[in-house]
């Protein structure tokens, strides 16, 4: 073996060496994270994961996003759940990270938007389309808040919540015999529901 | 004679809004009724009182009898209830994901997988459903078909422990230690001490 072989044999072990070194510093400093974390100290969990940062790393970022967000911190959380977006674009495990800042923040175009981009990668996802339903009916465009609900309804016809909201959204939009349908499929889950019973009383008013 | 038309015609639709709301009523009794049994555990009793007014057009009656047979363990039963509400609701999920615990419980894999199939037609993006074909093809040892559909999990949740995990055996399986390699790693992330993860560490080295 001449001697730039050896060098570059020399190198590879080396850089093996480091990588090996890395990877273990990086699940110490995980394992040292999540005890931290189930403690409940925040800011200890968030230095033991700062002290292994790399900007590069999906996984750092990610968790750094999620301990700030316990910490209270929710702008620096937004920070890094967006970079962990940017390191892997076509996961929606990021953006269900981001949503959570978003919504102790209260905002809600942010909130809305969020949603839109996982429904743009998973468009049948109910969950995302009952949210965006809910954001459409609370500021009362009912017309948005049924395509999103009639999505879920769709796929769960017996999901408690999304039944309840599409009936609602239905008799805003003054399809009383729509509505009065869910109202009543409710009222097979709980027979004594609050809401579907005010909603039917409604529906038969003349 | 128009006046009479009119009567008939009120008579018509007074009568059938009254049978209308009184099915909706006994629909709604004889359910309540079911939940009662059900918390009691006398499941044949909850069957009974929904097949008291059953109609086979009725998707909740049919997946409530798909649901009380396997709490029965009348596993053939409640596929059969589970099948009817899903060909009254074909772009629904739910009936499908609820299919999968008799399937499991009477061991039919190759309906379950195509059980699986049919959902991930229905929501191309499930993390669940792919995960879960992943797993059947991994136990057959058709590695490759099961890389196919951890991939899909795992691009969507790269933290998702089981996904990393079992992504990182298929990779192993298929001779990509490299890759395998990295994905025990980031297991180790989550889990420092995962036994499975360092099993499959040592057999790269």
């Amino acid at each position: 073996m001449n001697l730039l072989q050896k060098t570059i044999v020399a190198t590879l072990l080396l850089s093996l060496n480091s990588f090996c070194q890395d990877t273990k510093q990086l699940q110490a400093g995980f394992a040292k994270s999540f005890i931290n974390e189930d403690k409940g100290d925040y800011k200890t969990a968030l230095l033991d994961i700062q002290s292994i940062y790399s900007d590069k790393s999906y996984l750092v970022n990610l968790r750094i996003g999620w301990l700030n967000y316990l910490n209270k911190d929710y702008t620096n959380s937004i920070v890094y759940y967006k970079k962990a977006c940017n390191l892997m674009p076509t996961a929606t495990e990021p953006l269900w990270g981001l949503a959570l800042p978003y919504l102790a923040q209260e905002k809600w175009i942010d909130l809305e938007n969020t949603y839109k981009s996982i429904g743009r990668f998973d468009p049948k996802n109910s969950l995302v389309n009952y949210r965006l339903g809910m954001i459409y009916f609370y500021r009362k465009n009912y017309v948005e808040a049924i395509k999103n609900f009639d999505i879920t309804i769709t796929l769960f016809p017996l999901d408690y919540d999304a039944i309840s909201m599409s009936a609602w959204t239905n008799y805003y939009l003054g399809k009383k015999d729509a509505a009065e349908v869910l109202f009543n499929r409710i009222l097979l889950m709980y027979q004594y529901d609050a809401s579907a019973i005010e909603g039917l009383a409604l529906c038969q008013k003349k | 004679m128009e006046i009479l038309k009119k009567i008939i015609l009120a008579i018509g639709v007074t009568v059938s809004i009254y049978s209308s709301a009184q099915d909706s009523r006994n629909s709604q009794l004889a359910f309540s009724k079911s939940y009662g049994f059900e918390s009691k555990y006398q499941y044949d009793e909850a069957i009974k009182a929904i097949k008291e007014v059953y109609n086979e057009k009725s998707y909740p009656i049919n997946t409530r009898l798909g649901w009380l047979c396997y709490l029965n363990k009348n596993y053939t039963s409640s596929i059969a209830y589970y099948q009817k509400a899903s060909s009254l609701m074909p772009a629904a999920a739910e009936p499908l994901w609820a299919m999968v615990s008799p399937l499991l419980a009477a061991e039919k894999w190759g309906e379950l997988e195509k059980n699986y199939l049919s959902i991930v037609k229905i929501e191309p993006k499930s993390t669940i459903a792919h995960y879960k074909l992943g797993l059947i093809y991994y136990y057959r040892k058709n590695y490759s078909a099961a890389k196919k559909f951890f991939d899909i999990s795992l691009n969507l949740y790269p933290m998702d422990y089981d996904s990393l995990l079992m992504s990182a055996w298929t990779n192993y399986f298929l001779g990509n230690k490299d890759a395998a390699k990295i994905l025990f790693n980031k297991v180790l992330l989550l889990y420092i001490s995962d036994s499975s993860a360092l099993e499959g560490l040592s057999l790269i080295k």
